[in-house]
């Protein structure tokens, strides 16, 4: 007891009594669990400074200092994301303070042991320089909104451990030199209490900056999920309001300029036609914009990625090729840029783009990590809008088409004047989506009727207008009027200009008179009349001048009469007769027709309707039907 | 069916492929719509690689027409062939649609048009 109380009394072995007390007060206040391996240095100098007192020896100091050393190189490597960039950066410091452990022994040290201090003090400014310099920001990376994620903690320890490693001992030296202290082992020990001080504020900063990071990465990633789920609330708000993809993207830029604290950005969507991307929606002054608002996909930046597929971040826009290569207007004032590709299943679909204006702080990868989550998600999003808008599309055709059904049956003939059963036979059948045929069949007296067979281009409702117009001409026009070409005339005047012209109509009309056996039948650009000739057993075809129905207002109708015999089979079809594939994908065809129509010549027309449909059935077997199929038969009795 | 667009001097060539039917077609009016909108009125619709085509696509191409008259443009029908000739001659539209044999020719016509149109 009475050598332990002078013993305590050392000031070396005060403060590193007050180390260790120090780092059991970090770890206790913050809960640093990651300063556990830093208790290593006070526990190692109190050791040492025991030993001194009670076994001194000259390694002491040396070996001390080295296991120090490696106390910190141990904790920087588990701690510092950049384990070999910060170490390399350590490298100088730890060749100094190789000389300072095992050089103050040899002769030229001794002599001038300023040298020491200079070398410190090289060591300090390197540091300085290292770590200060802009293209060291990898390492520092000051931000406005805090310290980032990255080495910029453990940077600022060692410029500060490095300054006080070589401003202590040297304000103590000065002190000397003036004559401010006068004993030589009272500075020694002074010296080396004081030591503990620098050791005292890196463990401080550890503590701090330590469970700062730690909060920092735990904030980051509620940082994200917090950007990430109001994205998705505010899309899905979007989307049950009005699934238009212009609004969707437009609420998505806004989303990622607010949670990246971006100064501008914009979404581009790749053409379907094209090699360019449009702008879709935007934020701020992005640059280059308004001025253009498609970009080609060759030569600039934006369209690059959208080629290449990889999202694109530039820290420091100015010193990258990809940027400067050819800078829009305004692209100067950009400091840095990121480019997210929005793909789904491989498929670009088009780029997000933020930027961050010179004057403010760059991007982080923190930034660039939370614009690859949100952009899948808005990948995603924009093609369920897309997918869901085909789905409306389709359901508002198939309502369409059933509708046009309902009314296609009522516009049909529904029943035939009875002299012409043994005549005529007639069968319509439409396809799924199409319902473009079209007959009608008036009776303009006892022996003469009116036929009227026709094929309306298109789908859904305009066709089927078209055919009412049709029918309402036609049954206006006939009977009185008898001649085809006038009553095409009248038809084609009525039509056109009122319908898209798409939805014109090639249609063919016939007068028979049974009586003189004659037609006079005129085309507007159907297929043409097949007459079968039984005297020769051969098919005829006829056809007039004439375009379809519905294109030009002045377009002329030619007509023609053509005398028949007992036995002669006059046939009018629709393409899709012919047309009709089987399985293998081969067409009906004329010949077959005309084949079977030959070997059934003799039969009533039901009978040779029955055949032909059977063959037709036949042929085509399971394939679907792709397009409506109207035959009529008139057989001269 | 896919399309491309080519731009050529003041005109722009829209390629067709595959098939031009009741199920494409309107995607050949969406893009004239797109060029008229653009203030590009001078087409030419290169059928060269259209392996079918039906009424449907029949009505775009009228379509197409009608909109060159509408907004006073150009339209030339190029490389019309095998079955896409046998329908339009079939519906009698040879004479009515403004077709040519060639892309090259289709541009010729289109410069003669401009040149006369400016002195």
């Amino acid at each position: 007891m009475g050598t332990f109380a002078p013993v305590m009394m050392q000031p070396r072995l005060v403060a590193s009594v007050f180390l260790l007390l120090f780092w059991i007060l970090a770890i206790v206040r913050r809960r640093a669990r990651h300063l556990l391996l830093l208790g290593g240095i006070p526990l190692v100098l109190l050791t040492r400074d025991v030993l001194q007192v009670f076994l001194p020896h000259a390694a002491l100091f040396p070996i001390s200092d080295i296991v120090l050393i490696a106390v910190y190189l141990a904790w920087l490597t588990a701690h510092s994301p950049r384990p070999a960039l910060d170490l390399s950066a350590l490298a100088v410091t730890i060749l100094v303070a190789g000389v300072l452990v095992f050089g103050r022994s040899l002769p030229i040290v001794l002599h001038n042991s300023w040298l020491l201090h200079a070398l410190a003090v090289v060591d300090f400014l390197y540091l300085s320089a290292r770590f200060g310099a802009t293209d060291a920001k990898t390492i520092i990376r000051p931000s406005g909104k805090g310290w980032s994620a990255g080495g910029q903690p453990e940077a600022e320890m060692i410029l500060f451990a490095g300054s006080a490693a070589c401003l202590v001992p040297l304000a103590v030296h000065l002190a000397l030199a003036f004559g401010w202290l006068s004993s030589q082992q009272a500075v020694t020990s002074l010296l080396i209490a004081f030591s503990c001080i620098p050791h005292a504020f890196l463990i401080e900063a550890a503590a701090g900056r330590g469970t700062g990071r730690s909060e920092t990465q735990a904030e980051a990633v509620s940082g994200d999920l917090e950007a990430l789920c109001a994205l998705m609330e505010e899309l899905e708000g979007t989307l049950r309001e009005d699934a238009a993809i212009d609004r969707i993207l437009d609420r998505s830029i806004d989303c990622a300029v607010r949670s990246s604290g971006a100064d501008a950005g914009a979404v581009f969507m790749v053409s379907d036609y094209e090699d360019s991307l449009s702008l879709r929606a935007g934020r701020g002054a992005f640059p280059g914009l308004p001025s253009a608002t498609t970009l080609p996909l060759a030569g600039t930046f934006i369209g690059e990625v959208a080629r290449g597929g990889a999202a694109v971040f530039l820290p420091n826009a100015a010193a990258d090729p990809r940027w400067t290569r050819q800078i829009p207007v305004g692209g100067k004032d950009v400091l840095s840029i990121i480019a997210v590709p929005l793909t789904v299943k491989s498929r670009v679909m088009g780029v997000l783009a933020v930027v961050r204006a010179i004057g403010g702080a760059p991007f982080a990868e923190r930034e660039f990590r939370l614009l690859r989550v949100l952009c899948g998600y808005i990948a995603h999003t924009a093609d369920s809008v897309f997918s869901h808008l085909d789905v409306l599309e389709r359901k508002g055709i198939e309502l369409e088409q059933e509708t046009a059904s309902a009314i296609q049956q009522r516009l049909l003939p529904s029943s035939l004047p009875r002299w012409l059963d043994s005549h005529l036979a007639v069968y319509s059948q439409a396809a799924k989506e199409v319902i473009g045929d079209y007959y009608d069949i008036l009776e303009i007296n006892d022996h003469r009727i009116g036929i009227l067979v026709g094929d309306v281009a298109g789908k859904g409702l305009q066709p089927i207008l078209a055919k009412i117009m049709i029918r309402a001409i036609f049954h206006l026009l006939v009977p009185p009027e008898r001649d085809p070409a006038a009553v095409l005339s009248w038809i084609n005047r009525g039509i056109t200009g009122t319908l898209n012209i798409e939805h014109y109509a090639t249609l063919m009309f016939l007068v028979y008179d049974a009586k003189s056996r004659e037609i006079i039948c005129s085309n507007a650009a159907h297929l043409p009349l097949l007459i079968y000739r039984k005297d020769r057993d051969a098919f005829q075809k006829v056809t007039t001048e004439g375009l379809p129905i519905g294109i030009d207002r002045k377009a002329r109708f030619g007509a023609k009469r053509i005398r028949l015999s007992a036995g002669d089979i006059a046939i009018v079809l629709t393409d899709g007769v012919i047309e009709a594939m089987n399985p293998d994908g081969q067409q009906y065809s004329l010949e077959r027709l005309t084949r079977v129509l030959r070997q059934a010549a003799q039969c009533p027309p039901h009978e040779m309707l029955r055949r032909i449909r059977a063959d037709h059935a036949q042929h085509v077997g399971v394939a679907p039907l792709v397009d409506d199929q109207t035959l009529l038969l008139l057989k001269v009795g | 069916m896919d399309i491309k667009l080519k731009r050529y001097a003041s005109a722009c060539i829209i390629e067709l492929s595959g098939e031009l039917d009741l199920y494409n077609a309107g995607r050949l009016k969406e893009v004239v719509a797109k060029l008229a909108a653009r203030k590009i009125t001078r087409w030419i619709i290169d059928l060269d690689r259209v392996t079918y085509i039906d009424s449907s696509g029949i009505g775009a191409l009228l379509h197409t027409h009608a909109m060159t008259r509408r907004q006073e443009g150009q339209l030339r029908i190029a490389n019309v062939g095998g079955t896409v000739k046998k329908v339009i001659e079939l519906t009698k539209l040879f004479g009515f649609l403004p077709i040519v044999e060639s892309i090259q020719e289709a541009i010729a016509q289109l410069s003669g048009a401009q040149q006369e149109a400016s002195s």
